[in-house]
Formats: structure tokens, sequence, C-alpha cells
């Protein structure tokens, strides 16, 4: 693993976004959205990343929180993580620091 | 995993309703957070009755967010009086934002410029209500009392159109609007917005029934929801589900109070925005307190003998437990108007062979309540 790799880029929430657990469902609200999309459902894994990107955080660091509370092998956490972080980025949900390694 | 499933909103918003239904969870709340307004509109059941401190502060919103985000609401409507003359109204929605709620506004638009559309704009609803009380300046300030009130709704409507904004109109069905009525449906669909009307005209909430005079009697509501709905083609759509020849003596037969609640400015609870009996209060009790109230309240049951116990109309009735309740003082009284109306409907429709009511040939039984004194006296002599 190299959570703290030099250089990696580091992704946050942005707060134009309201995360929610209600009936059942892990709700991502969007504040500016108009009516056409203005609510997402994530997984309960895409929830635990959302929460985890309060703070700045590389894939790798969201991979090793999912290997560690997930049966699921580490590139394929590693790829979940990849998906949901460019989901994520076309909502303009997230921002990013650092370069690419 | 994919994270975030590629579903629609209204597909979800579904799915959460349905789990919603089944487990009884309070998905949507109506809150009221004023009860004043900048109109003085002949019908209004909840102005009228307004002091100035009938105004619910921030903290106090705040309060009832906490307990409604906690409890699984969803949405919540924010609702008056009129919404835009509450001095913390900023504050109060771009909190309801914050708290993760899906919100939606009624207001008569009046206050709305540029900067108010601007407003909605960059933090937009999912959903606005504006009434609408005329199509021209005469008949509008006739209704609301007030100056200039047309052309600002009018302007109201143009700027939110332009910035993208979607929203619905409405006005009631009233002897003083009935005329116009299909002149603001037109306005509306040529604005391309949702026009809504409503039939039923209930007392001021201290009691008062004078409003009632403007109650449209039941050969009148034909008329006018034939001039509306020609053919009764879209109520037909509605009706065919619900019209299957199977009764109920549940009262309530809607979401309110088993999906959604009502708030007042004071934060009593009650059923929906029509019942002002109020079953608690939020900032007294707890929410599953007051939820477990007004679950009693609507898992109530008809006495025996009462006429909607056995009606095979009452999915498409034109009256409502909470209207009921303004006319008579019990959900489970009786109104002729109503039972008159619907049963107009189901000869329309073709479901019934007379359109006249059993009660008409039989007389109503003793033991059920009927209108107040004051609420009959007002209301339309019916043919």
């Amino acid at each position: 693993m190299t959570s703290n790799s030099v250089g990696a880029v580091q992704y946050r929430r942005l707060d134009n976004y309201v995360y929610r657990l209600t009936v059942g469902e892990h709700l991502l609200v969007a504040l500016h959205a108009r009516r056409d999309q203005p609510l997402y459902a994530l997984t309960p894994t895409g929830a635990q990343l959302w929460e985890r990107l309060a703070e700045w955080a590389t894939v790798e660091e969201l991979t090793d929180a999912l290997v560690r509370d997930y049966e699921v092998s580490a590139d394929d956490a590693k790829q979940d993580v990849r998906d949901f972080i460019d989901q994520l980025e076309s909502l303009k949900a997230i921002e990013a620091r650092g370069e690419s390694v | 995993m994919t994270a975030i499933p590629r579903i629609s909103a209204n597909v979800l918003r579904m799915r959460m309703m349905e789990r919603a239904r089944r487990e009884r969870i309070p998905m949507h709340a109506d809150i009221e957070i004023i009860a004043t307004c900048n109109f003085k509109c002949v019908h209004c059941y909840i102005a009228p009755c307004a002091e100035r401190e009938d105004v619910m502060s921030l903290e106090q919103a705040e309060i009832i967010f906490d307990k409604l985000q906690a409890a699984g609401t969803q949405s919540v409507l924010l609702t008056g009086g009129e919404v835009l003359t509450h001095k913390q109204f900023k504050e109060i929605y771009l909190s309801a934002k914050r708290h993760g709620f899906s919100i939606y506004v009624n207001t008569n638009a009046y206050l709305i410029g540029t900067r108010w559309a601007d407003f909605f704009a960059e933090w937009p609803p999912r959903g606005m209500s504006i009434s609408l009380y005329g199509m021209n300046p005469e008949s509008y300030e006739r209704l609301t009392g007030i100056p200039k009130s047309y052309e600002r709704v009018m302007r109201a409507i143009d700027l939110l159109l332009e910035r993208g904004l979607s929203f619905d109109l409405k006005c009631p069905a009233m002897t003083i609007t009935a005329e116009e009525l299909p002149a603001m449906q037109a306005f509306a669909k040529s604005k391309g917005v949702r026009f809504r009307t409503d039939f039923s005209i209930i007392p001021q909430e201290k009691g008062n029934t004078v409003p009632l005079q403007l109650q449209l009697a039941p050969q009148d509501v034909m008329v006018l929801e034939n001039k509306l709905d020609p053919g009764f083609k879209s109520f037909r759509t509605y009706a065919s589900p619900r019209v299957d020849g199977s009764t109920t003596d549940s009262v309530y037969k809607c979401g309110a109070g088993k999906t959604s609640l009502h708030i007042n400015v004071h934060g009593g609870v009650s059923t929906c925005s029509t019942s002002r009996k109020v079953v608690g209060n939020l900032f007294e009790q707890t929410f599953e307190e007051i939820w477990a109230a007004l679950g009693g309240k609507v898992a109530m049951k008809y006495p025996v003998g009462h006429p909607c116990a056995t009606c095979q109309f009452s999915r498409i009735c034109a009256g409502c437990p909470a209207t009921v309740e303004q006319l008579t003082g019990l959900p489970t009284g009786y109104v002729q108007m109503y039972c008159k109306m619907t049963h107009q409907r189901a000869y329309e429709l073709g479901y019934h062979a007379t359109g006249v009511p059993r009660t008409v040939m039989e007389g109503i039984p003793a033991h059920v309540v009927t209108p107040t004194r004051a609420a009959a006296r007002m209301l339309p002599v019916l043919g």
C-alpha cells in the first residue's frame, strides 16, 4: 500500500452535497441542482467512502479502508474506488489536489 | 460494487415511498414557519386569525429539522402565511437544505423580484407552488385586497421562468374564482407549468365560518370540473383503479399521519395542513410520542352504520377526513355536500346509475355527526 506516497492525488468532498441515511437509503442530496436529478443513492460502501472523504484522502488510502472492512481483494477495491472517484468528479462533488505519479 | 448506482431520482423516491408506507416513516412534513401574510384573502383559513408573534424562529425551525431528520423525513414544505415575509426565511431555507431535505415552498410570489429569483436560482427548491388569484388586476385585487398584486405576481412568474425554475400554479375553486379558473388553467399551460385547483373551502382556524360562503355548490363543481377537464378525461384515469367495488371502514385513506405530517407555527402537529387539530407539540414532546399519537388518530374506523364505511366511491371523495373535521368537528363526521359531489362524479364517470347518494333517500343515521350549525348556515343550499 502507498498510503502517504509523495505526489499522489488527494481528494476531498465539497460542501455542495449533503449525505443522509434515510428510509434505508444512503442519499447524496445536491444543494444546487435543479429538479432533474437532485438526489443520488449510494451503496453502503459508497457511503463509507463519502464519509472518509471529509478529509483529504488518496485512492490508496480509500482502498485500504475498503480492504480493511470488506472481504474484497486490493485490486477489486482499488478499481471500485477509482470508479467512485470518477463518478463524484462528474457530479462535481469532490475536489482534488496534488499530481498523479 | 457500483458506489452510485444509475437510478433515476423518481425511481429512488418511489422505492423510498414504498418502504415508508410499509414501515410508517414520516417521509414528508409541511412546516408552517409564519402564520401572517401580506395578502388579505377572503377565503384564507390561517392568516385572518394570525397574530404578529405567530412566527417560527430559526432556532425553533432547527429543533424541528433535527427531529425530522432523525425520524427519516426526506422532504419538507415551507409554508405560511406568506413565507417570504419571514425575516429569517433565507436562514431557515438554507438550514433545511443543509439538513439534506428536498424543499418545497408555498408562496403568493408577491415579494419575488430579481433578488429572490436569483436566490432560488442559486439554491433551487425541489418544487414551488404559487397561488394565483385571477387573470386581471381587478379580480386579483378584489380577492387579495392588495394593490398591484396582479402585476407583481405576473412579473415574479416570468422572473422564475427566466431562471429555469419550475413551479405549480394553484387557485381554490370558489364562487368568486370559478369564472376565471379556465383562463388561469390556459395561462399556466401557456407558461408550461402545472395548474391545480381544489373545491373544498374550510372555516378559519379559530372557527369563523365566513369563508364557507364562497363554497361552490355540487352542481356548480360538476360544471366547472367538466370545463377544466373536458369529459372528466383525466379524472377518469385517476378514478379507474380507485373505484373497484371495494369498501373500507378506514377513515384515513391518504398518507396523512402515515408518511406525512403538518407542523404549525407553534410546533403543534396535525395530520395535514387542512386539519388544525394538533395531537402534540414538537417543542415540548419527543417526535416518537407525537408520531404515535398521530398513528392512533389515523388508524380510526368509521362507526357502524356510517354512510362512508360502505361507500365504494370513498377513494374519489370530494371531501377528506380533514375537511370533514373542519366542518363537523370530527374526522368521522359526514358532509352531505361532499357526498353529493362524489356521487355526481361517479355518475359522470358511469359508476353510478343516478348520482344520488343513499342518504338523500334514507336520511343520515342519527349517531353520525354532521356540519356544525354555524358551518351549515354558510354552506351552499343543496339541491
